[in-house]
């Protein structure tokens, strides 16, 4: 790789870094914004994909920048300590916020008699959301800084994979990843076939696949970006070992089990005029025009 | 609302009565004792969309588990009462038959509510709680006649079995005087298990076990919440109950189809699944109150 290329590189990185440091902050301002006045406001649909754009733009950074960082440098080394930590605390992030109920997060809120006791399940997903696209900004931030002081030259090689240090932490990272993305996959199955698998053909079992499906489309959205830090992690850990086959199967795996997770967050909203018409069949075309506006204020928006 | 699914959705204020006791087992069954609580509009309702109308809930759990309130059950509670519904959510008594897997969930159920239960047993003891409410409707100043029924899973099913029954009118020996007193405006089951009740081992009426055959051209108002890949109960179900209106010539039912929903996803209240149906829910109660 010439000196140009090498600079074209980085520039190109130091870009890529720097509008998800943009998504990171600018989602962190509309998070305290939300946080201070959650009442439906119009900028909220621009909120969430903001949000959804940096969530993703984490992910993306921490792959790219795995491909294109020269791990063998100083700068290079923390760099991609640091993307562990972004996947890490993304995931654990996630966790907390939404699907951890025995300690805190939405599902508590959803449960509090009293409003006035929610400060702590509150405290817990807002450390979960803010700790995600802090850390994910950090990273940004650094990565941009030494873009092109860290960008692989035409003789950086990827790692050896005779000598490798850390082999009994990296099994244990893959095993852990590996039972991660499995579960993911067992949900996206769920998703796709649940009733085909349900209690009445498949006996016990088919309890269980129906018990576990209770979360597998409702918390879609928090599983695929799970599924995906889950994915890349393996890909991170294993790519020392030179196995293209092994890496491409992975993130093709990792890629369709977040896509189909992800895909009830777009398919409800947009199954919503199939719904207008069965609830215009049974209530009358004109039942729109039956709800004064002043009355239609009280209700959720569509 | 992607941030709301995410940040979650501040519950709404209203005024809340929890842990009333509405129902005392006699004999050998003196120890079970039913609760509900109850979720009223502020400022009485004054001036809110809901008109004070009555809105019961009934939990969901196979019949063997679960309790009054649950999850983001209790949340759609607050959210409605808000809007100027008075909100009932109630216990019932549990079998303690086993019912597989969920009877292994059995271990947070409150100890008051067990008994070798059948559906006629759950339908009379709602039918104290709805003379229970009758009797005392001053006092909450719920409308009792404008009165919705909606509930999930087995919650569902005695939704669809409690709202037919009364408006039908036959049994008022379920219902006492709330069979005359209790106008039903619309029901609302959620996935409901009609037919599913096995446990029950046909000690029950067959109408009240599957609720469909007690539709009729006069059958009040309905909508379902379906998930399509539900793993519990088959989506075939709420089919066949929609169908069962639109066989009697009565059009006033719709299905909403969730998009690769499973059980009980409506259970995380920010969740796109439930306001997405919450959307339709309060727009069908404000039509039909």
């Amino acid at each position: 790789m010439s000196v140009q290329m090498e600079n074209l590189y980085g520039r190109k990185l130091g870009a890529l870094s720097g509008t998800i440091l943009c998504l990171d902050l600018a989602s962190i301002g509309f998070g305290i914004a939300y946080a201070l006045h959650p009442a439906y406001s119009p900028a909220w649909d621009v909120f969430g994909v903001l949000l959804l754009a940096a969530f993703f733009g984490n992910y993306l950074l921490v792959f790219v920048s795995d491909h294109a960082i020269n791990r063998h440098t100083p700068r290079g080394k923390q760099l991609n300590w640091m993307s562990f930590g972004v996947l890490v605390l993304t995931m654990l992030g996630l966790l907390i916020m939404g699907l951890l109920a025995i300690i805190g997060g939405n599902f508590n809120i959803s449960a509090a008699y009293s409003n006035a006791e929610l400060g702590e399940s509150n405290t817990i997903v807002y450390a979960g959301f803010f700790c995600i696209l802090a850390i994910g900004a950090l990273f940004a931030f650094y990565v941009r800084r030494f873009a092109d002081s860290t960008i692989k030259g035409p003789n950086d090689g990827a790692d050896g994979k005779v000598h490798d240090p850390r082999r009994g932490l990296r099994l244990v990272v893959v095993i852990v990843c590996g039972v991660t993305l499995g579960g993911m996959g067992y949900l996206a199955i769920l998703a796709l076939a649940g009733s085909s698998l349900g209690l009445s053909a498949l006996g016990e079992s088919g309890a269980i696949n129906g018990l576990a499906g209770l979360t597998s489309g409702m918390l879609g959205g928090f599983w695929c970006f799970i599924a995906m830090g889950a994915a890349l992690f393996l890909l991170k850990v294993t790519r020392r070992y030179r196995h293209p086959r092994m890496s491409v199967a992975i993130g093709v795996v990792g890629l369709v089990i977040s896509c189909v997770l992800f895909t009830p967050v777009i398919a409800t909203p947009a199954s919503a005029a199939t719904a207008d018409a069965s609830f215009a069949a049974a209530f009358g075309a004109n039942w729109q025009d039956r709800i004064p506006v002043t009355v239609a204020s009280y209700f959720l928006p569509t | 609302m992607i941030p709301g699914y995410y940040l979650g959705i501040p519950p709404k204020d209203c005024v809340i009565d929890s842990n009333v006791l509405y129902y005392t087992g006699t004999g050998a069954e003196s120890y079970v004792k039913l609760y509900f609580d109850a979720y009223l509009p502020p400022n009485n309702g004054v001036g809110l969309p809901g008109g004070n109308s009555t809105i019961i809930r009934i939990h969901g759990g196979g019949w063997v588990i679960g309790d009054k309130s649950m999850q983001g059950m209790l949340q759609v509670d607050k959210y409605l009462a808000a809007q100027g519904y008075c909100v009932f959510d109630i216990q019932y008594g549990l079998s303690n038959a086993s019912e597989g897997i969920l009877s292994s969930l059995s271990f947070a159920n409150p100890s008051n509510v067990i008994g070798n239960f059948s559906i006629n047993d759950m339908m009379s003891q709602m039918g104290v709680f709805c003379q229970y409410l009758v009797a005392h409707q001053a006092e909450y100043g719920a409308n009792m006649s404008s009165t919705f029924i909606s509930g999930g899973s087995a919650g569902g099913q005695l939704t669809c079995a409690v709202a037919l029954a009364i408006a039908n009118g036959s049994y008022a020996s379920y219902f006492g005087t709330a069979n005359t007193a209790l106008k039903i405006r619309g029901l609302i089951p959620m996935y409901p298990a009609n037919g599913m009740a096995a446990f029950d081992q046909g000690r029950s009426l067959p109408e009240f076990l599957d609720p469909t055959l007690l539709v009729n051209s006069a059958s009040p108002p309905c909508l379902i919440y379906q998930g399509m890949q539900d793993g519990l109960v088959n989506p075939k179900i709420s089919q066949a109950f929609k169908d069962a209106y639109a066989n009697a010539n009565n059009p006033a039912c719709a299905l909403i189809w969730l998009p690769m929903a499973g059980h009980g996803s409506d259970l995380y209240f920010s969740g796109y699944y439930n306001t997405f149906f919450l959307y339709y829910m309060e727009r069908f109660l404000y039509l039909n109150r």
